[in-house]
């Protein structure tokens, strides 16, 4: 059972990773806590929800139109929030608590958009197919959460270290003002970063969506909470960092509510939090392929 | 002269129109309800639907008497315990209510029925937890204790699927939910059964996977289940899925007859055994009248919630009906308590109250057969 707790656990991280990379992008590029990207990533499943249930898209349909929907959701944040703030020349803790009435603004709509009920996709929707593999019984929504995420993590690193593009995001986060003398648009660069951070949590948000069978207005704050000791443990910025502590949270969150107790899976992750904050402040895996880093 | 004159006819007109809103022989009682957030989606629908057939109903047949209607204000709280109290206080206060309903589940009329009894209005809670009547004579409970519906089932479970061996799973945030596992473990255990293992959930999680997961590699004949319709569905399709085999009997408290549970459980739900307040196939004219009027409204067959609150609303007009015309609340209080053997559509159809005032109906057992409930013989 230890090994078939263990997929489970490496799969549920998987997706707090991709959730927690958009969070960590943003933040490692433009030194922007977004407490509103959980609501972004609700509304990602939300969108998913509706392309599937309104529109009647297949869910592959419904889950791209939710991470470009999520996107766009993303970009707005940038466009009608940070944006504004930082031509203000706003502080930083300005910009934690705009994100904040952000958040409560996006729930709210949500909870308008769906009667404040908790949602399902329909049943059936993915198909139920379970394969037996070295003894595990693994399901095919397994393999294609594991899969997306892979793909989807590899895309991410070929855009920020393969293209051009990628190249002066990398650039505006180590000095904004340096990379403009050189050309560089940051303007362009913010809003491409909080469209991708937005793809990131969409997609998280429509795989979780399905896979936990519940779609509501609060599904994103759980997340955050989660995400904010992947980012913590995994060194803030740190692409390979957020990977590998997403897995290894969703794999001690598991095995604590296997094994232990389902009420102490959030107190150990945040003992676990408390225990890296003192010994190694930087982060777990701070110091990983720090060629990964976007800042 | 003329200002008088003006001045009469304003007082004339404010009494006319006090006279009209008020209603001289119109009693006015208050249900709140979950109609929004969480709880919504299984119950504050359902229960609004319940007690508007039941007004109509108590005022079709002049219940009350001659000329006397029921008026109900049925108001919002959100599954939210802070609300729940503070339109106890508003029912009480404000509205003049003469007696109030609802609240619904243990969880949010617990704090309310120490309200009630501080402003000494009766309160009819849509709940089980015995601590509510506790609280002091003018908190009533509507639905029967844990024991005698988990006694029921350990009872089936062990003597006719022969079980021996169970998995509890439970909402742990719920202190009946509590109650009703820890029950349901003593009875199974004294007819021979064993407890294997038992978790707590909470109606705020989604991911069940390592329960799930937990329970299908377990050496088990049942799995019990005792949590909110919308969770215990979400719950049954991840321990299907988890690999749980198709030999274990399901079991579970009466939550799960909402069809909210069967939709979201879909063919996860085959099988599965509970003890309910409430089908609606029973016979009885109570029941006849309701669900066919339920029928009429929603196209669909009321569920357990409407029905509990179609139950009380028929209560609270019994009780002031007893406590005669113009009756104030401690007659209404003192009639509730005597109520016995009032048509409903729960269970055998037989309502009572008995000395210490807990409720009384006979159960039933359901099992769901091709996706629709049935009563087990």
């Amino acid at each position: 059972m230890l090994a078939q707790q263990l997929l489970n656990g490496v799969v549920v991280g998987a997706v707090y990773a991709l959730f927690s990379l958009g969070l960590t992008l943003v933040f490692g590029m433009h030194r922007i806590l977004n407490l509103a990207h959980g609501a972004v990533f609700m509304w990602g499943a939300l969108i998913g929800y509706f392309a599937v249930t309104l529109a009647g898209l297949p869910l592959w349909a419904a889950f791209i139109v939710a991470v470009f929907g999520a996107g766009l959701v993303s970009v707005a944040l940038e466009l009608c929030v940070f944006r504004p703030l930082r031509r203000h020349q706003g502080d930083e803790f300005g910009t934690i608590v705009a994100s904040i009435g952000a958040n409560l603004i996006l729930m709210q709509l949500a909870q308008q958009a769906t009667n404040a009920q908790t949602l399902r996709f329909p049943f059936g929707i993915f198909p139920i197919l379970f394969y037996d593999i070295a003894g595990l019984r693994v399901s095919l929504q397994q393999l294609v959460i594991l899969g997306a995420v892979a793909v989807i993590v590899v895309a991410l690193l070929a855009f920020l270290f393969k293209t051009s593009l990628g190249s002066e995001a990398r650039a505006v986060a180590v000095d904004e003002r340096t990379s403009m003398l050189l050309g560089v648009n940051p303007g362009k660069v913010y809003l491409t970063s909080f469209l991708i951070a937005g793809m990131l949590a969409g997609a998280a948000g429509v795989i979780l969506g399905v896979a936990f069978n519940s779609v509501s207005y609060v599904m994103g704050d759980a997340v955050m909470l989660q995400a904010f000791v992947v980012i913590v443990l995994g060194g803030l910025g740190s692409v390979t960092g957020a990977v590998l502590a997403g897995i290894l949270i969703g794999m001690i969150q598991t095995l604590t509510t296997a094994y232990i107790s389902t009420e102490l899976s959030d107190a150990v992750v945040f003992g676990l939090l408390f225990v890296v904050l003192l010994i190694r402040p930087d982060g777990f895996f701070a110091g990983l392929h720090t060629e990964y880093r976007v800042a | 002269m003329k200002r008088s004159a003006i001045l009469a006819l304003g007082v004339a007109s404010l009494l006319w129109a006090a006279a009209g809103s008020a209603g001289a022989d119109e009693v006015v009682i208050a249900a709140q309800y979950p109609l929004s957030g969480p709880m919504a989606s299984y119950s504050g629908p359902f229960l609004r639907e319940g007690t508007e057939i039941a007004i109509q109903r108590i005022n079709e047949t002049q219940m009350l008497g001659k000329g006397r209607t029921l008026k109900v204000i049925i108001e919002d709280n959100a599954g939210d315990r802070n609300q729940a109290i503070s339109l106890m206080n508003r029912f009480a206060t404000s509205d003049n209510a003469l007696a109030v309903l609802g609240v619904y589940g243990s969880y949010l009329s617990l704090p309310a029925a120490p309200v009630a009894n501080e402003l000494k209005i009766p309160f009819l809670a849509i709940a089980a937890s015995p601590a509510i009547v506790q609280a002091g004579p003018w908190s009533f409970i509507l639905i029967e204790q844990p024991n005698d519906s988990m006694k029921l089932l350990a009872q089936y479970a062990a003597e006719r699927l022969h079980v021996k061996t169970a998995a509890l799973v439970f909402d742990r945030a719920n202190d009946a939910s509590v109650r009703l596992k820890d029950s349901f473990a003593k009875y199974l255990k004294e007819r021979g059964g064993s407890v294997v293992s038992e978790d707590g959930i909470s109606a705020q999680d989604t991911n069940f996977a390592p329960i799930a997961t937990k329970i299908a590699s377990e050496k088990i004949d049942a799995l019990f289940l005792e949590s909110v319709p919308s969770v215990a569905g979400n719950f049954l399709v991840q321990v299907r899925q988890a690999g749980l085999s198709p030999d274990v009997k399901l079991l579970a408290s009466g939550q799960v007859s909402s069809p909210v549970f069967r939709s979201i459980a879909g063919a996860a739900a085959e099988g599965i055994l509970y003890p309910a307040d409430y089908v609606a196939d029973m016979s009885g004219e109570e029941n006849k009248y309701f669900a066919d009027e339920y029928r009429k409204r929603s196209h669909k067959d009321p569920d357990q919630n409407a029905a509990w609150a179609y139950t009380g609303m028929l209560l609270l007009a019994h009780a002031i009906h007893d406590a005669g015309p113009g009756a104030d609340r401690a007659k209404v209080r003192d009639a509730m308590a005597k109520l016995t053997n009032v048509e409903v559509p729960l269970g055998a159809g037989k309502f009572s109250y008995d000395k210490d005032r807990m409720p009384n109906f006979d159960l039933i057992m359901l099992q769901v057969v091709k996706g629709v409930p049935q009563i087990v013989k």
